[in-house]
């Protein structure tokens, strides 16, 4: 079963990154579960795939708009697709660490990849049921979705 | 890593080896030496006395050419000069034959090197000496001689002058002495010359017995160089051979064998599987704290680290150390480029003594993962195996429909349980009627699972309960404290699911081909009656197995599962619980459960305490519901307990600070009792499974309050407690549900 720790590291991994590169806070929402298996997600997503103690992976996923802000927050002006991929990646990657670092050699935790996946779905690569934690940050709304067994 | 060679002897032989070359030396060439030097002297003194053996006649001719040349008035320096020399000369060989005679005989010729047995020749050196000195007094005037020996004049022309006639008369004098010592002297020569030629002979034998002596030395000490460089040689490959059997052993055990010294150094020497096992190239000279570094957590290296020192440490025993060795089974994990692997690896300290003192721990190192992974599976499956085997113990004795009708209400709950977390807020109002949302979903899957026995199920919605509370009772909230809720719904989720999967694999087996489906509940068999329990469970069963309507069983089961573990005894009163319309079944199972379960915790006593009351050992709870035509339906769920205590509502109202003491003093009973389906009100001190949160109480009002129905109770302090509930008919509920909507 998956525990409340390990989700929190997740959680914190995007908090973090919030608070120091966009410089205001993200609001974390009522975590829920997907129970038919294959949740939703925004325009884009960072997926780490993750091995070793457990297995699946974790997704920041995030709409267009909201990375616009961001990188428009962050005194960015290119907000061109690559640099919104980097930008998503970028999130991703700051979970990713943080998970690292919390995890230790536990965890073997992958580079992030990013998926431009307009209004689609992800197909986790495992059967857990997948938690998601909305991160609302201004008037936007992203999601850390945890799936992991 | 045993040897068969001697260690002791071949550190020895080099050792005797140098000291008889040291012995050999001082007995043999440093005589040698000495003993040549002393020949040099003697030869050296003989061969001056050989030179000057003539030395006399010399003098005599030049004594004799003196005279003839002044009688002629010829050129005397030449004559003269040869006096001289051979005066010196003889002079010199005297000075040198008896520089040292003074000292006990000794004869030398050089400072320092005594020739040993010259006493023999002292005699003949002193007759010499005398000679000589006589020779000498002759020869004195002569020698000293300077100047002119002739005077010219024109008058007697070429004359001997004074000095030359005097010089003459000594040349005459010196040549009868010449002719009187010369042979003495010679003799003297003679005799010395010869017992130099005999001291010189003697000194030469004792130099050749020397030097055989020498040369037997120095085959031996050859003979015994062989002898000691095949030995070594011998030696050698027995080490070498050894050495190769060590190489063998260690290159070839599986184990990793390494030895730490003091400083938790690694020795040179280790297994070749301890590069395989650390997964690096070479080891030696490092620490073993910098070998675990990279791999062990930093908790685990420090303890490790502390189990090192306390090893060196020989006060302590060794066994009783070993037992809180800390990596007798320890997770590493390396990092592969690629990531990470995780192992697990098995220490073993041994300490090794020389001469009874500690100098060395041998630390063997074993691979354990597949062990390690083997008993993991076999633990993960008894696991499974036995938390199947209870959950299937849990489920045999469950009525089937009530079964079906539990996991499905239970997954339409959870559900609910999801969407109401899914529901967007930002809020802090939003989140709290959130929580209480799910507080009364939960407590009615946990007021089912308790009535049908389902432990497992009611211990994890009670667990969910607690975060529940634990969440309630923050100052502020926000989406972050619903996470430990979410974990435990996808527990929830996952359990009651693998009761689903566990009941249709056994209604597969009963009713699938082969299945075994001849016997029937008729045949009694209580195994047989469990099959059929679960397979009707999982699919619709020919016929009911009984006649009671679930609801009546569920609340049955109920009052048998609460009595017994409160050590009460209760029986149910049913009636027209079989009536209750479809749309209203599941609320009023929820409501009929929750009173019950309140009636029975709160309100039937313990038997004795009833008996000593005057009432009837076993407690009466009725439940009884009937149509009131258009006016709707009426439930009532009344039992003869022990009433409910206003005061104990006033206590329980002042200590949660709901009211001041003044306020619960002034309100009336009808007042009092509406206080009890407040959320969170509860009149127990302590929460346990059946009750404590204030929250069934509340769940019947929310699900009355939902069904637009009314709720009334009326008690009497000893004897009852009456629960009403009014429900619109079923086409009234539904048209207000709508107008709500």
């Amino acid at each position: 079963m998956l525990t409340e720790a390990e989700i929190k590291t997740f959680i914190d991994g995007a908090i973090h990154y919030f608070a120091v590169s966009a410089r205001q806070p993200v609001a974390v929402g009522s975590p829920y579960l997907i129970t038919d298996g294959t949740p939703t997600v925004h325009e884009y997503t960072g997926v780490i795939a993750i091995s070793g103690r457990r297995n699946g992976a974790v997704c920041f996923t995030a709409p267009r708009s909201m990375l616009m802000v961001l990188l428009m927050r962050m005194n960015e002006t290119d907000t061109s697709e690559t640099n919104m991929k980097d930008l998503i990646g970028e999130v991703a990657n700051t979970i990713s660490g943080n998970a690292r670092r919390d995890f230790g050699k536990e965890f073997v935790i992958s580079v992030p990849t990013v998926m431009e996946t307009e209004g689609g779905k992800f197909r986790p690569p495992v059967t857990a049921r997948p938690f998601i934690i909305p991160l609302n940050w201004r008037s936007h709304s992203a999601k850390l979705i945890v799936c992991l067994e | 890593m045993k040897s068969s060679f001697n260690w002791s002897r071949a550190q020895r032989s080099p050792t005797l080896f140098g000291a008889a070359l040291l012995v050999f030396a001082l007995s043999v060439l440093w005589p040698g030496f000495r003993l040549a030097g002393r020949l040099d002297d003697t030869t050296a003194a003989l061969r001056l006395v050989s030179e000057q053996r003539r030395q006399a006649e010399v003098v005599a001719g030049a004594l004799v050419s003196v005279r003839d040349r002044l009688e002629s008035f010829g050129y005397v320096d030449e004559p003269l000069g040869e006096v001289r020399n051979g005066v010196a000369e003889l002079d010199g060989l005297l000075r040198t034959l008896s520089a040292d005679t003074s000292n006990a005989g000794t004869f030398s010729t050089s400072p320092g090197r005594a020739i040993q047995g010259a006493e023999a020749l002292r005699a003949d050196v002193g007759v010499l000496e005398q000679s000589w000195a006589d020779y000498r007094k002759a020869l004195v005037p002569i020698s000293a001689f300077q100047g002119v020996p002739y005077a010219d004049s024109e008058a007697a022309g070429v004359q001997l002058n004074e000095a030359g006639r005097v010089l003459a008369q000594e040349a005459r004098k010196a040549i009868v002495a010449a002719r009187k010592q010369g042979p003495l002297l010679a003799a003297a020569l003679g005799k010395v010359s010869t017992a130099l030629e005999a001291e010189s002979t003697r000194l030469s034998s004792y130099l050749r017995l020397l030097m055989l002596a020498a040369l037997v030395g120095a085959v031996t000490l050859g003979v015994g160089l062989v002898y000691f460089l095949i030995a070594r040689r011998r030696q050698a490959a027995l080490l070498a051979d050894a050495q190769r059997q060590t190489n063998d052993i260690l290159q070839t055990v599986k184990e990793g064998l390494l030895l730490l010294d003091g400083k938790g150094r690694i020795g040179a020497t280790h297994s070749g599987s301890m590069l395989r096992l650390f997964k690096r190239e070479s080891i030696a000279g490092i620490s073993f704290e910098d070998l675990l570094k990279p791999i062990v957590p930093a908790k685990t290296l420090q303890t490790a680290m502390r189990f090192v020192e306390v090893l060196w440490s020989e006060r302590t025993k060794e066994n009783l150390v070993k037992s809180i060795n800390p990596l007798q089974e320890v997770e590493v994990s390396f990092d592969t480029g690629a990531g990470q692997e995780t192992r697990w690896l098995e220490f073993d300290f041994h300490r090794v003594k020389s001469q009874g003192k500690l100098v060395n721990l041998l630390v063997s190192v074993n691979d354990v993962t597949p062990r390690v992974r083997l008993a993991r599976e076999l633990a993960e499956s008894r696991e499974k195996a036995q938390s199947q085997v209870d959950t299937l113990l849990g489920v045999l004795h469950v009525n089937p429909q009530q079964l079906r009708s539990f996991l499905s209400d239970s997954d339409a709950a959870m559900k609910m349980v999801n969407a109401m977390l899914r529901e967007p807020a930002r809020e802090e109002s939003a989140f709290r009627r959130k929580l209480d949302s799910i507080f009364r979903q939960i407590h009615s899957i946990k007021g089912e699972a308790a009535a049908l026995g389902l432990g497992t199920v009611e211990s994890r919605a009670h667990e969910f309960e607690d975060a529940l509370k634990e969440a309630r009772e923050r100052p502020s909230l926000s989406g972050g404290d619903f996470l430990p809720l979410v974990v435990k719904l996808d527990d929830l989720f996952t359990h009651l699911g693998s009761i689903g999967d566990l009941v249709s694999r056994l209604a597969q087996l009963n009713y699938g081909p082969g299945g075994g489906s001849e016997e029937t509940e008729e045949a009694g068999a209580p195994a047989a009656a469990a099959r059929a329990t679960i397979a009707a469970a999982a699919a619709p069963p020919p016929t009911p197995i009984r006649a009671d309507d679930p609801i009546s069983q569920t609340l049955s089961q109920l009052i048998e599962h609460v009595a017994r573990d409160r050590g009460k005894r209760a029986r149910l009163v049913a009636e027209g619980l079989g009536e209750v319309p479809a749309a209203y079944r599941r609320a009023v199972k929820d409501i009929a459960v929750q009173a019950v379960r309140n009636a029975l915790v709160h309100g039937i006593e313990a038997p004795d305490f009833r008996e000593r009351s005057g009432k009837q050992a076993i407690g009466s709870i009725k439940v009884g519901f009937r149509s009131e035509g258009p006016n709707g339906f009426r439930l009532v769920i009344e039992d003869d307990g022990a009433g409910i205590s206003l005061r104990k509502i006033r206590e329980a109202a002042v200590n949660r600070g709901i009211l001041t003491s003044e306020d619960a003093a002034r309100l009336e009973s009808k007042q009092l009792l509406s206080l009890l389906f407040r959320s969170g009100f509860s009149t127990q001190e302590v929460t346990d499974e059946d009750a404590g949160r204030g929250v069934g109480m509340n769940v019947i009002a929310e699900l009355v309050k939902e069904l637009n129905g009314r709720v009334g109770v009326s008690t009497g302090e000893g004897r009852y407690t009456r629960f009403t509930i009014v429900l619109p008919s079923v086409a009234a509920s539904a048209l207000a549900t709508e107008d709500v909507a």
